[in-house]
């Protein structure tokens, strides 16, 4: 089609899911992914992790406790919320959520109680509980957008798996932030258990690569042919568009590049300094991933 | 001397306090009040379902065998919109706006209008838009409070005063047609003039088309004069391939004007 085509009279709409909405993600994503890494000492039995058990348990639940705020903030009657909890429609994605964001937070706290009382078998339990329900509360917050099935960046099955590692991702880099600063201000000795930091580094490097596999394979997946479809569209709002330097430069790279190489690189990977650098920027990446993700979706319109 | 039993009894009788107390303080202003606001903006939620009932999204499957409408007896509302005669006047968009108070900056209804072609070789084409009242519609899918609702005569409406207003329908309506009312606060759309159908009036975008573009009618009944539309021509409705089967049905739409409208320069 050559002919000329011009648009005379068309209405505008708003973007429904905004900052508030990615900002939810990213804290259960947090919280999630500080939850798995407290079940590897306490579950799985790795004695190397046992430090941070407890602190991961804390800021789960705290970051937990933040988390549905955004959710209630974001509604447009804040003071209904109620109603989320006794009108069940199974269909709804949401529905599901909100039994996942009541059990998890709960389960968590039991979790915690009984590490802190050093009850080994019910953490163990409670532990292996609580794994189902994590990969749950951040899992549907995936499924949220690859079920609208309109939203071509957002209706693929990898946005889950994509969700979850982020989530890890995200986790273990607050995760150093927090041994960091509670070994360096708030113990009695100010020592830093060095290997500890090194190998939640190395865990952070690894997940991160994996992160950037699933938004490689999804961004070549939309943009590979038919240059004519909505996905296309979608993809390139993200590497050409008004996204581009939050996609590009924000998540792509310094959340994702420059933090794996400062994690890897033999002559910068042996610094706590460092390490905590790239836990910041990875931070700041995965933020800027929510936001591309949720914003970006809905940028293209649909009428 | 606090023991830690002493604290955390404390703890828990400051906390319950509170929370009486905040619950006793948002009642006072109004906040945790469950019930709506009626009859402000909207009719109370059972007026406007009507004399219809609703049907539970999670029957919505077993609606769509061939035998619900004979069962319920009930009509199938639907609209066709004869794109022959659309002139393209936008009195549909604005009647109802002045109808249901639509505010500024949203849209229950609208129509979109493309040039092909460059003048004087210039041909325009509308596409008037509106809620398509899906078979299975996404939204009613979507609503974690059902809030959303499709009722047995296939009309989706939204129960104002359970909507929380999450967002979640405008994000995975494939047809733009939902928006929050700023006033109202809640998800709203075109819901076929509901109101008056009950009544056995026509919605008012039917009622003002001044070149009858626009049907309304029953499906279930074969001679009733969407039936009878449907039938003898060919007809094309938005999105077919997201399988939500609208039941509003477009003779003679544009192939560019259907979905997102991509410009052209020509050469």
């Amino acid at each position: 089609m050559v002919e000329e085509l011009i648009v005379l009279y068309n209405v505008p709409h708003e973007l429904p899911l905004g900052i508030l909405i990615a900002t939810y993600f990213y804290y259960t994503g947090v919280s999630a992914g500080s939850f798995v890494l407290s079940t590897l000492a306490y579950v799985f039995g790795y004695e190397k992790y046992k430090p941070i058990g407890k602190l991961a348990i804390v800021m789960a639940v705290i970051v937990l406790i933040l988390a549905p705020l955004h959710l209630i903030l974001d509604l447009a009657q804040p003071q209904r919320f109620v109603h989320i909890l006794y009108m069940f429609n199974a269909r709804s994605m949401i529905s599901w959520g909100t039994i996942m964001l009541t059990a998890y937070p709960l389960n968590c706290v039991i979790y915690g109680y009984f590490m802190f009382k050093e009850n080994m078998k019910m953490t163990r339990i409670f532990g292996l509980i609580g794994i189902p329900l994590a990969v749950g509360v951040h899992g549907y917050c995936g499924f949220i957008l690859s079920l609208v099935a309109i939203r071509s960046l957002w209706h693929t099955a990898l946005m889950p798996p994509l969700f979850l590692v982020s989530a890890v991702v995200s986790g273990v880099a607050l995760m150093i932030l927090i041994v960091i600063t509670k070994q360096r201000f708030f113990t009695l000795d100010k020592k830093i258990n060095v290997d500890l930091i090194f190998s939640l580094g190395k865990i952070l490097a690894w997940t991160l690569v994996l992160d950037l596999f699933l938004v490689g394979v999804d961004l070549l997946e939309l943009t590979y042919v038919y240059s004519r479809t909505e996905a296309y569209d979608a993809a390139m709002l993200l590497i050409k568009g008004p996204l581009a330097p939050l996609f590009l430069i924000g998540e792509i790279f310094l959340g994702g590049i420059v933090p794996f190489i400062l994690l890897t690189h033999p002559r910068t990977s042996s610094s706590i300094k460092v390490v905590t650098l790239a836990s910041v920027l990875v931070l700041i990446g995965i933020y800027a991933m929510r936001v591309n993700w949720v914003v970006g979706g809905q940028m293209t319109p649909l009428s | 001397m606090i023991t830690r039993r002493k604290f955390v009894k404390s703890a828990a009788l400051a906390t319950v306090a509170a929370a009486t107390g905040a619950v006793a303080v948002l009642k006072k202003i109004g906040l945790a009040n469950a019930q709506p606001e009626v009859g402000q903006y909207y009719p109370h939620i059972w007026d406007r379902l009507g004399n219809a009932k609703y049907i539970h999204p999670w029957d919505i499957d077993a609606r769509l065998g061939p035998d619900h409408y004979k069962k319920g007896a009930r009509e199938r509302w639907a609209m066709v919109i004869d794109l022959r005669k659309c002139v393209g006047c936008h009195l549909c968009e604005l009647v109802c706006r002045e109808h249901w108070d639509v505010p500024e900056g949203f849209w229950r209804s609208w129509v979109k209008a493309i040039q092909k072609g460059r003048p004087p070789n210039a041909k325009k084409y509308f596409l008037p838009r509106l809620c398509n009242q899906c078979e299975d519609p996404p939204c009613v899918t979507a609503c974690p409070t059902t809030a959303s609702i499709i009722r047995d005569d296939g009309i989706v409406v939204i129960r104002y005063e359970m909507c929380i207003g999450c967002r979640y329908c405008i994000a995975v309506c494939p047809y733009d047609s939902r928006f929050i009312n700023p006033r109202r606060k809640t998800a709203e759309k075109c819901d076929f003039c509901q109101p008056r159908v009950d009544k056995g009036e026509l919605p008012v975008c039917v009622e003002i088309c001044p070149v009858n573009a626009r049907i309304f009618g029953d499906l279930n009944d074969p001679e009733s004069d969407v039936s009878k539309l449907i039938r003898n021509n060919p007809v094309q409705v938005l999105r077919p391939e997201m399988g939500t089967e609208p039941q509003v049905y477009y003779i003679n739409p544009d192939m560019d004007i259907m979905g997102r409208i991509k410009e052209r320069r020509g050469r």
